[in-house]
C-alpha cells in the first residue's frame, strides 16, 4: 500500500515561490492501478516524481508498505525505493542494447544476481511486453511503441514495489496509443503490480484506471472510480475537464429537500441535481454532457419534460460514428453529441431537452474556466 | 556544501537508516569538485591580490620582511610606462582582431555559403593551422619576415627591383599584428562556422522574394541575425589576444615592444637581476581586469545568442551564393591565406632544420642541406627529456582538466542550486586568469606551501589543469546539457547509485565529446608556452620551452629541428581531431 499525505511541493521562482503540490493527500491499494488526472501545470507529475523520490517534497509524508520514505526526518534516494518508472519519452539508453536496459536495474541492484538469473528474468520480462527474442538490438533500432514496451519491461524487470507512468503514453500517435493502453492495462492485471499513472487525457484516465484523482492548480478535486468522476462530478472544473460538457452559469433560485435544485440561467430555469454547498441567491453553474442533450423535432410537452428550449441547428460535424452539433438557442450555443443515423441538417428547428437526472448544478468557483482548458472540445 | 546535504545525524528507526541525513553519494561529488576548485583557482587568485599589497624588491611576498604597502599601484600606475604598455597592448588587441575577423569571416561565408570548389579541403586546412603553435608561428614568421634575409622581403626586393632591405620587417609593431591575427583565424573561423551553416537560408530567400537586393539582404537580414554569433566570438577572442604571449615574447620583445602579458613575465621572471612579485602581481590584476570585463559581458551575452540560435529550422535545403566569374580570385585569395598561415611557415621551418646556418633558400644553398641538426637534437641531453615532459604532461593535464570539467558540468547542468551557479562562476574564472597570471601565482603558492612540486612537471601539470578547467567545463556542459535528464533519472529510479549513473549511463553517452575535449586539452598541453616558460627549471623542460631556449640562444636550426618534431606532433592531433569531432556529430 501507499500513501501520501499532506504532501506539499513549492518551488522557488523570482518572485517568490510557485505552489506546484498543495497539501494533497491519497492512498492506493495494493494492486490498484490509480490515475492522477489534470491538466499540464496541476501538480500530478511533481506528485509522481515526489513518489519516486526525484523530486523532494516541501513537507509531508510518504509511505509505501509502511516504510516511510519521506517524511520531515527521512529521505530514501530513489535509488532505493525499489520502483519501477517509465517515463515520457521513455528514457531507454541509446548506448545499450535492448537487453542490457532491461537488464540495468538487475546489474547495479546491491544483490545482483546471477548471470543466468539475469538473462532469464531479462527474457522473461521481454516476454512480458511482447519483446521477446529482441534482445540483441540496439535499443535505438525500436520503434516508438517498442522502446515503450523496452521502458515499461526496464520498469518491470526487479519486481518493483510499485509502478510509476508518467504519461507514457502521450508520444505515441493514436493508433498505437489505443492499443497500448488495453495492453498495458492486461499487463498491469496480470501481474497485480500496483500502479500509479499520471495523464493529462481524461479518456486514457476512465478507460485504464481502477480509481482517478482529478488535479487542478496543485490540489485534488475528486477522487473516485471513472464512472463516479464522469457522471458525479463535484465540481465544475472535474465535469469540464472530463467530459467536456455545456456549462451556463447562473443563480441559484431554489434547493429542494430531494436534492435537486433550480438554476437562473440565460438560458432560462434549469432544473437538475443539486450539489451540497449551493446557497439560495449564490452563483452555481449548470453542468451537462454532450451525449445526454436530446435534440427532437415536433412538438413537445411543455410540462412532462422540463428544461426544454428551442434552438436550431447552426452547425454539424459528423464523425462516423456519431454528429457533434452546435445547437443556437438564443445567442447562447449548446453543444450535443448524437448518434450517426438520421443527422439533422443545418438551420432545423429542434427542441433541445436537458434531463433532469443528467444535470448536476455545481458551486461555482471562484476561478472562471474557460474552453481553452480543454483541448479536446470542438 | 556537503553541509547542505548532509545535517547531523539522526536515526530515525531501522528501516529508515538511510536517510537524507547521511553522506550522499551526490554529496560527496559536489563536496570534493567545489573543494578542488576552491584549491585551484581561488588559491592563484588570493595570492595575486595578497602580494600586489607587498612591497617585494628582493623578497617574496610571504616573507616577513617584504612589507605591506600600496607602493606596487602608485609604481604602477603613477608610471607613464604603464600606460605605454596599456596603449600598445589595446593597439595590438584591436588591430589583430581586426584582421583576423576579416580573414575568419571571409573564409566561412566562402566555405560555408558559397559554391566556392574544394569546400572540404579548405575546411581541412583552415583547422589544420591549428596546429601550428603560436610559438612556431612566430619563429617561422622571424625568419620569413627579417627584413634583410627573410624569404618574403628577398622575394619581393626580386619582384619589384628594390636593394637594401624590407620592403617589409616582422619585427615591428605591424608585423607583431600581423602574425598574432594569423595565428587566431583557425579559432575565429571555428566560433563562427556554424552560425554561417545553421543559418535559415530560407531567411534570406524570404528577403530577397519581399525585393529586396543581395545588398540589402546582407545588411538588414544576414548580418542582424548573425551578429550575436559574431559579436560572442569578438569578445571571446578580445580577451585572447589580450592574453596572449607567446607572439609578444617572440616577436614583440625582439622589437623592443611591451604588452600587458610580456611585461609581467619580465616582471616575475626577468632575465637579469632579481623578479619582482609585487610589481607582477599588480599588473596581472590590471590584466585581470581588462580580460574579466569582456568576459563577463560575453557569459551574458552567450546566454542570448543561445535561444538564438534556437530559432533556426531543420529545413537543410541551403541555396549557395554563385561566385560565377569571383570564384578564381576567391580561390586566389584563400590559397593566399593557406600559404601565409600553413605552408610558408612549414617549409621555411623545414628548411632552416636542415642547414648548418640559415641562408636564402636557393640552389646553391641546396648542397649544404644535411640532416646534422636531426642527429644532433639531443646533443646535451635536453630533448629526449623534453619530449617526455611534454607527453607526460599533456597526458596528465588531459585526463586532470576533464575529470575536473565533467564533474562540475555533471553539478552544474544537473542541479540548479546555489551552490551549483557559485561552482559554474568558480570553474569559469580560469578563463579569465591570462596563462602569465596562473604561472605567476601557481608560482609563488608552490614556494609558499610545503609542498614540493616546484621545480618539477607537476607544477605545470596543476598550472595547465587550472587554465583548462574553464574551457573542459564549458565543453562538457554542452555536452551534458544535449543527454536528457530522464536517461539518468530512469538509471536512479531502477536502483543504481550516483557512480553507476555517472560510469554506466552519463559517460557512455558523452564519449565522443569527451574524447574530443581530451585531444583538445592534450593539443592545447603540447602548445602551451607560456606556463611552461614561467613554470620551467632544469628537471622541467617542455619542447615549447626547449625551442625558445635555443632560438634566444640564436641556435635557429636546432629551433627548428624541435619545431618540425612538435608541429608533427600537433598537426597529427588537430587532424585527429577535426576526426573526432565529425565523428562526435555524427554519433549524434
Amino acid at each position: 500500500m501507499i500513501s501520501v499525505t499532506n504532501l506539499v511541493k513549492e518551488f522557488p521562482v523570482s518572485d517568490g515561490v510557485k505552489v506546484a503540490v498543495n497539501d494533497i493527500s491519497f492512498e492506493l491499494a495494493d494492486g490498484e492501478f490509480f490515475t492522477l488526472l489534470g491538466p499540464s501545470g496541476c501538480g500530478k507529475t511533481t506528485t509522481l516524481r515526489s513518489i519516486a523520490g526525484l523530486e523532494k517534497p516541501t513537507s509531508g509524508v510518504i509511505a509505501i508498505d509502511g516504510r516511510k520514505v519521506f517524511d520531515n526526518k527521512v529521505l530514501v534516494p530513489a535509488n532505493e525505493r525499489q520502483l519501477g518508472m517509465v517515463f515520457q519519452s521513455y528514457a531507454v539508453w541509446p548506448h545499450m542494447s535492448v537487453f542490457e536496459n532491461v537488464a540495468f536495474p538487475l546489474q547495479v541492484a546491491e544483490e545482483r544476481p546471477s548471470r543466468t538469473e539475469i538473462k532469464a528474468r531479462v527474457e522473461e520480462a521481454l516476454e512480458l511486453v511482447d519483446l521477446g527474442g529482441l534482445g540483441d538490438r540496439p535499443s535505438t533500432n525500436l520503434s516508438g511503441g517498442q522502446q515503450q514496451r523496452l521502458s515499461l519491461a526496464r520498469a518491470l524487470v526487479r519486481k518493483p514495489r510499485m509502478l510509476l507512468l508518467d504519461e507514457p503514453l502521450s508520444n505515441l500517435d493514436a493508433k498505437l496509443r489505443e492499443r497500448m493502453r488495453s495492453e498495458l492495462r492486461v499487463i498491469q492485471n496480470q501481474i497485480g503490480i500496483t500502479t500509479l499513472f499520471v495523464t493529462h487525457d481524461q479518456v486514457e484516465a476512465l478507460s485504464m484506471s481502477d480509481r482517478v484523482a482529478v488535479m487542478n492548480e496543485g490540489k485534488i478535486e475528486q477522487v473516485g472510480s471513472p464512472d463516479a468522476v464522469y457522471h458525479d462530478p463535484v465540481s465544475a472544473f472535474v465535469a469540464d475537464f472530463i467530459g467536456g460538457a455545456n456549462m451556463f452559469e447562473g443563480t441559484v433560485v431554489s434547493t429542494e429537500a430531494d436534492g435537486s435544485a433550480v438554476l437562473k440561467t440565460e438560458l432560462g430555469v434549469i432544473q437538475g441535481r443539486g450539489l451540497p454547498g449551493l446557497t439560495v441567491g449564490g452563483p452555481a453553474v449548470a453542468s451537462i454532457h454532450l451525449e445526454d442533450v436530446e435534440l427532437t423535432t415536433g412538438p413537445e410537452a411543455a410540462s412532462e419534460r422540463s428544461n426544454l428550449l428551442n434552438g436550431t441547428i447552426g452547425l454539424s460535424l459528423f464523425n462516423g460514428p456519431s454528429v457533434l452539433y452546435r445547437v443556437h438557442v438564443g445567442e447562447i450555443v449548446v453543444q450535443a453529441h448524437l448518434g450517426g443515423h438520421d443527422a439533422f441538417e443545418n438551420g432545423t428547428q429542434v427542441n433541445v431537452v436537458f434531463p433532469k437526472r443528467h444535470i448536476r448544478i455545481l458551486p461555482r468557483e471562484t476561478k472562471a474556466w474557460t474552453d481553452a482548458d480543454d483541448p479536446d472540445l470542438v | 556544501m556537503t553541509a547542505v546535504e548532509t545535517p547531523p545525524q539522526e536515526v530515525d528507526s531501522d528501516s529508515e537508516r538511510r536517510s537524507r541525513f547521511r553522506i550522499t553519494g551526490r554529496g560527496i561529488y559536489i563536496g570534493g569538485t567545489v573543494i578542488l576548485l576552491l584549491y585551484l583557482v581561488v588559491g592563484p587568485l588570493g595570492m595575486l591580490i595578497f602580494s600586489s599589497f607587498k612591497r617585494t624588491e628582493g623578497a617574496l611576498p610571504f616573507e616577513a620582511i617584504a612589507p605591506y604597502s600600496l607602493e606596487n599601484y602608485s609604481d604602477v600606475f603613477l608610471s607613464s610606462s604603464t600606460y605605454n604598455v596599456v596603449w600598445n597592448t589595446a593597439i595590438y588587441a584591436a588591430g589583430a582582431l581586426f584582421l583576423s575577423f576579416a580573414i575568419a569571416i571571409s573564409l566561412a561565408w566562402l566555405v560555408e555559403r558559397t559554391d566556392i570548389p574544394l569546400r572540404n579541403t579548405i575546411y581541412t586546412l583552415v583547422i589544420a593551422a591549428l596546429g601550428i603553435p603560436a610559438v612556431i608561428a612566430g619563429i617561422s614568421w622571424g625568419l620569413l619576415g627579417n627584413p634583410r634575409i627573410g624569404v618574403v622581403n628577398v622575394f619581393l626586393r626580386f619582384l619589384f627591383r628594390m636593394e637594401g632591405e624590407g620592403p617589409f620587417s616582422v619585427f615591428s609593431f605591424w608585423g607583431m599584428i600581423l602574425v598574432q591575427a594569423i595565428t587566431m583565424v583557425p579559432v575565429t573561423f571555428l566560433l563562427i562556422a556554424g552560425a554561417f551553416r545553421a543559418m535559415d537560408a530560407s531567411l534570406e530567400e524570404a528577403s530577397v522574394v519581399s525585393g529586396a537586393s543581395f545588398r540589402q539582404t546582407v545588411r538588414k537580414v544576414s548580418l542582424p541575425v548573425l551578429a550575436p554569433a559574431l559579436f560572442s566570438a569578438l569578445i571571446y577572442q578580445l580577451v585572447t589576444v589580450v592574453e596572449s604571449f607567446d607572439i609578444p615574447l617572440v616577436i614583440g620583445l625582439r622589437s623592443g615592444i611591451s604588452v600587458l602579458s610580456t611585461r609581467i613575465f619580465l616582471e616575475a621572471r626577468p632575465s637579469g637581476g632579481l623578479p619582482n612579485f609585487g610589481i607582477a602581481s599588480t599588473f596581472s590584476i590590471l590584466l585581470l581586469i581588462a580580460a574579466l570585463g569582456p568576459l563577463l559581458y560575453y557569459n551574458r551575452l552567450i546566454a542570448r545568442a543561445e535561444r538564438f540560435s534556437t530559432v533556426t529550422g531543420k529545413d537543410y535545403r541551403r541555396k549557395r551564393y554563385e561566385l560565377g566569374r569571383a570564384k578564381p580570385f576567391a580561390l586566389a585569395g584563400v590559397f593566399l591565406y593557406v600559404l601565409v598561415a600553413l605552408i610558408l611557415p612549414l617549409l621555411i621551418l623545414a628548411w632552416t632544420s636542415l642547414l648548418k646556418f640559415y641562408e636564402v633558400p636557393s640552389f646553391d644553398a641546396l648542397q649544404r642541406v644535411s640532416l646534422d641538426a636531426y642527429r644532433q637534437l639531443n646533443d646535451g641531453g635536453f630533448f629526449f627529456d623534453a619530449l617526455r615532459n611534454t607527453a607526460f604532461v599533456a597526458l596528465a593535464v588531459a585526463a586532470g582538466a576533464m575529470i575536473i570539467g565533467v564533474l562540475t558540468a555533471w553539478i552544474v547542468v544537473r542541479s540548479s542550486t546555489r551552490w551549483s551557479r557559485a561552482l559554474d562562476v568558480l570553474a569559469y574564472i580560469p578563463h579569465a586568469m591570462p596563462g602569465v597570471i596562473i604561472g605567476t601565482s601557481i608560482l609563488l603558492i608552490y614556494f609558499f606551501l610545503p609542498i614540493q612540486i616546484e621545480g618539477t612537471i607537476w607544477i605545470i601539470v596543476v598550472a595547465l589543469s587550472t587554465q583548462y578547467t574553464s574551457l573542459t567545463t564549458r565543453l562538457m556542459n554542452g555536452a551534458i546539457s544535449q543527454i536528457q535528464v530522464q536517461l539518468e533519472e530512469a538509471a536512479e529510479v531502477s536502483g543504481a547509485n550516483q557512480t553507476q549513473i555517472f560510469r554506466k549511463v552519463l559517460l557512455p553517452l558523452i564519449m565522443p565529446p569527451f574524447i574530443n575535449g581530451a585531444l583538445l586539452i592534450f593539443l592545447l598541453s603540447v602548445r602551451n608556452l607560456t606556463l611552461a616558460l614561467i613554470l620551467q627549471s632544469p628537471k622541467a623542460i617542455l619542447l615549447s620551452v626547449l625551442i625558445i631556449q635555443r632560438w634566444d640562444a640564436g641556435q635557429t636550426e636546432d629551433a627548428a629541428a624541435i619545431g618540425i618534431v612538435m608541429v608533427a606532433i600537433t598537426l597529427a592531433l588537430s587532424i585527429a581531431l577535426r576526426r573526432a569531432s565529425a565523428i562526435g556529430t555524427t554519433v549524434r
